[in-house]
């Protein structure tokens, strides 16, 4: 479904005022918890791109958030590139590895549970490589060093900085999404994503497309990864490539809903301040009891999240009014006869 | 020589458990299409439980009640998770199930901490030594009870009357239902079995394993690779994939650097989705 222009508005003001207007009034920690909203709202948007729209269940996108952090923390320690050059080699790698899973996707017709298996089993993977690599810094992780030239080099003493920085990633990724939405390429991603043979007779080259699709995720998601590395100025297999990464990019999606480009903001912005709050007043088990009482409850009472529940909502209350005019009443007349 | 040969046993001592663990979930797999991402997280919850009961005078008490609480489990789960989204897709279900894994793990976490727990002491002592390789006898006594889970729970599927209206339900569920089977209650059925089971096995499993909330992880992932490569509901499939997969962890940790091993097995798992994601025996029990 399409946003109209208003939601869009309203979607871009609400992420302006968080990354703007909160760090001129807000204390540090409040700040600190408006970034992984944000962070998250960011990384659910790319997941959208395929997932959603593009049918795809991906347990998978902790690859490209763990290839961006690595590349641009690797290019940094080893050849002293500002990670914000190194971040668009980051997003190079990404698309790579996003085109790659795409390919496979299309050319092993890999559908429902048969890839969110098959991203599952890469991460896996991923995982026990980096872990082995000595160059990737093995299991114990790669430490971003203090640099002297800071703002330079994407590295920030206010946190206030990082919250701008992520603002603007989201709302850059949101208005490409609506804008690759209404191209041919949006329409064709989700045509291959909902129905791979069907958009085939149509003439489309399904695994061309899904190669793309799964480029432009995975590329944007790398983005992500190089402000993960940049935040925690610390990168590690473990908490970079597990499944668990893959599963906190996918819940805000869920909540949210994953029909609307607006979907994993909304979500974000509902979950993440409450796992926040939960985690800081109470022991961190609990926060992940809500996370998974949620997805079950989500799934299970409102598959198409809270959007959905909203645009349904609107349409009866709409509907109601509606039908008393005398063109609907017609048109249903029409419809009968 | 050596290596090989420790690994080679290792590796049938691992398929001996990898089967107890899997063939529950390739059994709800194959009835009802839903992988169980939280099979895992049951089989910690049961190994949890049976470390909680202790010693019941006789370890045969000990699987009954065990088996009676996860059958019970699995029953709950299925009436209460996986029937309200049965209409749903499939992805939908898995991501249930991954929602109840998480929930689990951290109730789990809440509850006991995440201090590592066994019970070392309830198992034999000593070594079976055989062409120069040592097992643990531990080991071995859990392998031989996972072979003995898994040919119980075949000869269930085949040889009942409930188990054959399990394979009906799963076949042609239409047709299963026009020939009076109670689907509901079969597949209800079905998944309390393919969580029993897991209790089944607990009570040994703690003798030679330690637990802790993050446990279900590792087993259930490898158990997805035996499902699938076994194919779909196929127990004898399981079986076998169990071996292959046992084999390729030990003889990967044995013959690869580092802690490379268990990368041959997701190698493996990733090669099974891409060329023969129906298995190896396709819709064969």
């Amino acid at each position: 479904m399409n946003s109209s222009r208003r939601t869009q508005l309203i979607a871009l003001a609400v992420v302006a005022l968080l990354g703007f207007g909160l760090p001129l009034f807000a204390t540090i920690n409040i700040q600190v918890i408006a970034t992984s909203a944000l962070f998250y709202a960011y990384l659910g948007t790319c997941w959208n791109v395929t997932g959603s729209y593009g049918g795809r269940l991906s347990l998978g996108h902790a690859i490209f958030l763990g290839a961006g952090a690595y590349t641009s923390t690797l290019l940094f320690i080893n050849q002293g590139i500002s990670p914000w050059i190194g971040m668009f080699l980051g997003v190079v790698v990404g698309a790579a590895c996003g085109a790659l899973v795409g390919w496979l996707a299309s050319r092993y017709r890999l559908e429902g549970i048969f890839f969110a298996m098959v991203t599952l089993a890469l991460t896996l993977l991923a995982a026990q490589l980096v872990s082995n690599i000595g160059t990737l810094g093995g299991a114990q992780g790669l430490l971003v060093p203090l640099s002297p030239d800071g703002a330079a080099d994407y590295q920030f003493a206010d946190p206030a900085a990082l919250l701008r920085i992520i603002a603007v990633m989201t709302m850059g990724v949101l208005i490409f999404t609506w804008w690759l939405r209404g191209r041919r390429w949006g329409k064709w991603i989700a045509a291959v994503g909902a129905n791979d043979r069907a958009a085939e007779a149509s003439g489309l080259s399904p695994t061309l497309v899904s190669s793309v699709g799964m480029a432009i995720g995975g590329g944007l998601t790398a983005l992500g990864g190089t402000f993960y590395a940049q935040q925690n100025l610390f990168v590690d297999p473990a908490s970079l490539l597990h499944w668990s990464v893959s599963l906190a990019i996918l819940l805000p999606v869920i909540v949210g809903g994953r029909s609307r480009a607006e979907g994993p903001l909304v979500g974000a912005l509902l979950l993440i301040p409450l796992e926040e709050l939960i985690r800081q007043n109470a022991d961190p088990g609990y926060a992940g009891l809500l996370r998974g009482f949620l997805l079950i409850a989500v799934v299970i009472f409102m598959p198409g999240g809270v959007l959905d529940v909203v645009d349904r909502v609107r349409a009866r209350l709409r509907g109601k009014t509606e039908h008393s005019s005398p063109e609907e009443v017609d048109a249903h007349a029409a419809d009968r006869a | 020589m050596d290596v090989f040969v420790q690994a080679l046993f290792s590796g049938l001592l691992e398929a001996g458990l990898l089967m107890a663990v899997s063939v529950g979930l390739a059994l709800v797999f194959g009835v009802m299409g839903v992988v169980n991402f939280a099979h895992g997280a049951l089989l910690m919850v049961a190994m949890y439980v049976a470390i909680e009961v202790g010693d019941l005078g006789s370890i045969w008490i000990t699987m009954l009640l065990l088996f009676a609480i996860m059958a019970i489990a699995g029953g709950v789960v299925y009436l209460a998770l996986i029937r309200p989204a049965y209409h749903l897709d499939h992805t939908f279900q898995l991501l249930i199930t991954l929602g109840l894994a998480v929930v689990l793990e951290n109730a789990a976490l809440l509850y006991f901490g995440a201090q590592p727990r066994s019970r070392p002491d309830a198992g034999i002592d000593g070594s079976l030594r055989i062409l120069g390789a040592a097992l643990p006898w531990n080991r071995v006594a859990l392998a031989a009870i996972g072979v003995a889970i898994t040919i119980a729970l075949y000869l269930f599927i085949t040889r009942s009357e409930l188990g054959q209206q399990i394979r009906a339900a799963s076949q042609d569920t239409m047709a299963a239902q026009l020939s009076g089977i109670s689907v509901q209650k079969v597949l209800a059925v079905a998944m309390a079995m393919g969580i029993g089971v897991l209790g089944l096995i607990a009570p040994f499993l703690v003798t030679t394993t330690s637990v802790s909330p993050t446990l279900g992880d590792r087993f259930v992932l490898l158990a997805f690779v035996v499902v699938i490569l076994g194919g779909a509901g196929s127990i004898r499939g399981a079986a076998i994939a169990a071996v292959i997969v046992g084999l390729t962890e030990t003889l990967g940790a044995a013959y690869l650097p580092g802690t490379l091993g268990l990368s041959a097995v997701w190698i493996l798992f990733v090669l099974v989705l891409l060329f023969r994601p129906q298995g190896l025996m396709g819709n064969r029990v």
